[in-house]
């Protein structure tokens, strides 16, 4: 009797883990309309309300931020309302985006519309990618700059733009205000100059995220950026060696920058994450970090009062050297063996252009869409108004980081890092960067 | 009657047969299958891999025979730091949390309240979450060091903990040891609980002092325990990953970048598969020999009853 109770639980048992196995792949899709504020991080999952009717069609879509989903939902029940029986299962994947993404390739659930960063993360997955090339009434709808941000060499177009991201340095502009500076420093001099002036108005100049090599490496990018290059020519000179970083016009400026940041920002600058950085220049506590308008949200989040704006890294001897670095957030792509290629291209299309859609980027994720289809509607946040002006006026360079290899901020931002600290000279930092570009070739 | 029983006999023996081998199958099969799919048949494609050049992504794999692993021993510099980290987190980390676990769990061995309460406190930490864990000690480094510097105005709250590479390494022993105490503890207690009294109080009637009551007599006697918690806590000093993976990422400086995050971010971030696969082979052969040769010492070391 024990015994054979004992085997019915072992057996039982033996059924919940097989079980529990087989299903840890649907449970990150769970359905329900679950959304969250502005950039939620972690993995989770909402799927459309709609239709429940048989013969319906589930459109799978990996997103990989989670930008105003609550407005994002609004235009995928949009979507689904066009189109009954289409069922849109979205997975937000906001965290860790790469190796989820990755782990679906591999284990075969392939989505039907999927994002990535345009660059090398986007070119790991051209092979999979539907080529937009011969839809020309589409991509009329897209800038072209942002289009050729997912073109490769023959013209295949893998992917369709979502809106701009811009970085540059960030300042507030009441600590800026308070200390007396009334023109944007242009030369690293004159950033010096009103670092004592912050200073000595009892604001901390710098909060930079030390922490974050992503965030010193963007940084760097500034400085390697060639104007008469752009991105895409000074990674490639610098890839083929047909450039040094000893022929890079402003590289040396750099070591300016980052020995100003020792001197002005706080001791434990190594410490200091993402979140602290953008906190602590939404209140005022410290007057310049180096982030993207990506952050308005948060920095909304954090002091709807902040007053912000972007400041040039002014890299050289005037205020046409300096730089603001801009680029798509993210490219929208179709599985080109999808069983519902043509929806997945609907859905790509109705997202990004059609006036709900563009609704969503402007006012609730407050960016500048690639599309062209709304001009009228507009982020209202400081930056990104802010970047759209620079973006206009044509002052902006493409983004390096993002075509430098996937592994740049890895290797690179641990030698800034140590600078910093003083543990590498100059010269390390720039040996190890040149090392890196020259394996890329 | 004979002739009756024989069959009998004959049948038992093969129904019984029958039932172990349904026990097997029973029993043991799920767990085969479940071992096999999960680790051993990965295991065995790792060993695919580990001689392509692949993204992780792409269809195409290049065949590269032994590149990766030429690669891995010529140039490449990060591997070999986080071998370095790796085993010197494991040499302090097996060393004091063993100590600091064996002193508690004698201290605490005794079945009384002080004791109960006692390995309570020094098991919570293992029941937190990691998650939680990492925000409690950004708490204690963050803010709580900075208003006790603001205070006190001891050096010692004002140092940048996580900033600097020797402190975080300190950092990270000491929240590991603090993290995983508890359980060495409790399998200490186990140990030292089944030992008779009798054996310790005849130690004590031939004269041996405590010191030399432990060392010669309970020591030994509690030898299956300190050989699992050594082979324990050698593997997870070596395996060491979470506690990297949502507290320092690795920084300052890679400073704190294990052999296992270093894999991690081969894999996933720098997108090269097959090096990594050639990397996890080369730190499965070294944690099979280690813990070989452990087992082997610590098993040499134990008594019978």
């Amino acid at each position: 009797m024990k015994r054979t109770f004992a085997t019915v639980l072992a057996g039982t048992m033996a059924v919940t883990l097989l079980a529990g196995c087989g299903s840890s792949g649907g449970s990150t899709s769970s359905s329900g309309t679950q959304s969250s504020g502005t950039q939620t991080s972690g993995t989770q999952t909402s799927s459309g309300s709609a239709a429940a009717s048989s013969g319906n069609v589930t459109l799978k879509v990996f997103d990989a931020m989670a930008y105003a989903t609550d407005e994002y939902q609004t235009v995928i029940d949009q979507f689904e309302a066009d189109h009954p029986g289409v069922t849109v299962e979205i997975q937000h994947a906001a965290n860790d985006s790469n190796t989820i993404l990755q782990s679906r390739f591999n284990s075969g659930d392939i989505p039907d519309v999927f994002l990535n960063e345009p660059g090398s993360s986007a070119q790991l997955y051209y092979e999979y990618a539907y080529d937009w090339a011969k839809d020309t009434d589409t991509l009329s709808k897209f800038n072209s700059d942002a289009v050729a941000l997912g073109t490769d060499e023959s013209g295949h177009v893998y992917g369709l733009p979502w809106t701009y991201e811009t970085m540059a340095l960030t300042y507030n502009v009441d600590c800026f205000n308070k200390a007396g500076i009334t023109t944007l420093p242009v030369t690293m001099e004159e950033l010096e100059q009103d670092c004592e002036k912050l200073k000595a108005a009892g604001i901390q100049p710098f909060a930079i995220a030390g922490k974050e090599t992503w965030v010193l490496a963007q940084m760097s990018t500034h400085f390697i950026m060639d104007k008469s290059l752009d991105a895409t020519g000074t990674v490639e000179g610098l890839e083929s060696g047909k450039i040094t970083f000893a022929d890079l016009p402003h590289w040396q400026s750099f070591f300016k920058l980052l020995d100003l940041i020792k001197k002005y920002d706080s001791d434990k600058i190594l410490e200091t994450g993402w979140e602290s950085s953008e906190n602590e220049l939404a209140n005022g506590e410290a007057a310049i970090i180096h982030m993207g308008d990506w952050a308005q949200a948060n920095y909304t989040k954090m002091n709807p009062d902040a007053k912000l704006a972007f400041l040039p890294v002014p890299v050289g001897d005037s205020a046409d050297d300096a730089t603001v670095l801009s680029s798509v957030g993210w490219l929208y792509m179709v599985y080109k063996d999808s069983p519902n290629l043509d929806l997945a291209k609907e859905f790509c299309e109705y997202v990004l252009t059609s006036e709900q859609g563009v609704k969503w980027m402007t006012e609730g994720v407050d960016a500048v869409p690639a599309s062209n289809t709304h001009t009228e509607m507009s982020p209202s946040g400081d930056l990104p108004k802010d970047s759209q002006t620079y973006i206009q006026a044509g002052k902006t360079n493409g983004w390096i980081h993002t075509i430098a290899g996937s592994s740049f901020s890895d290797t690179v931002g641990p030698y800034i890092q140590g600078y910093l600290l003083g543990n590498y000279t100059a010269d390390d930092v720039t040996q190890a960067f040149q090392e890196y570009f020259s394996s890329q070739g | 009657m004979d002739n009756e029983k024989k069959p009998v006999r004959v049948h038992s023996k093969k129904g019984k047969k029958r039932k172990e081998t349904l026990m097997f199958i029973i029993f043991v099969v799920p767990a085969l299958a479940f071992v096999l799919f999960a680790t051993d048949i990965p295991f065995v494609m790792n060993i695919y891999y580990s001689v392509f050049d692949w993204n992780g992504i792409s269809k195409n794999l290049t065949f590269v025979g032994l590149e990766n692993f030429r690669k891995i021993f010529t140039s490449d510099k990060t591997y070999w730091t986080s071998w370095w980290f790796t085993l010197r987190f494991t040499f302090f980390y097996v060393i004091i949390v063993n100590a600091i676990s064996l002193a508690i769990a004698l201290a605490l061995s005794k079945e009384n309240r002080f004791a109960q309460v006692g390995r309570a406190f020094y098991y919570i930490p293992y029941i937190i979450s990691l998650t939680a864990i990492s925000l409690i000690w950004e708490f204690i480094l963050g803010p709580a060091f900075d208003s006790l510097y603001e205070s006190t105005g001891w050096s010692f709250f004002g140092m940048s903990w996580l900033g600097k590479p020797n402190l975080a390494f300190i950092v990270l022993v000491v929240i590991t040891v603090w993290e995983n105490v508890g359980f060495y503890m409790i399998n200490y207690i186990a140990g030292i609980v089944s030992v008779p009294r009798d054996y310790m109080e005849a130690a004590k009637i031939d004269g041996a002092n405590r010191w030399k009551a432990f060392w010669k007599v309970m020591f030994p006697l509690i030898m299956p325990s300190v050989s699992i918690c050594f082979l324990t806590s050698l593997t997870f000093g070596f395996k060491l990953f979470d506690i990297i993976m949502v507290f320092t990422k690795g920084g300052p400086v890679n400073s704190t970048v294990s052999v296992a995050y270093n894999i991690y971010k081969e894999a996933f971030t720098n997108n090269h598969y097959g090096t990594a696969t050639a990397k996890s082979l080369i730190f499965v052969a070294f944690i099979l020999i280690v813990t070989g040769i452990q087992m082997r010492v610590t098993k040499k070391q134990e008594v019978e009853l």
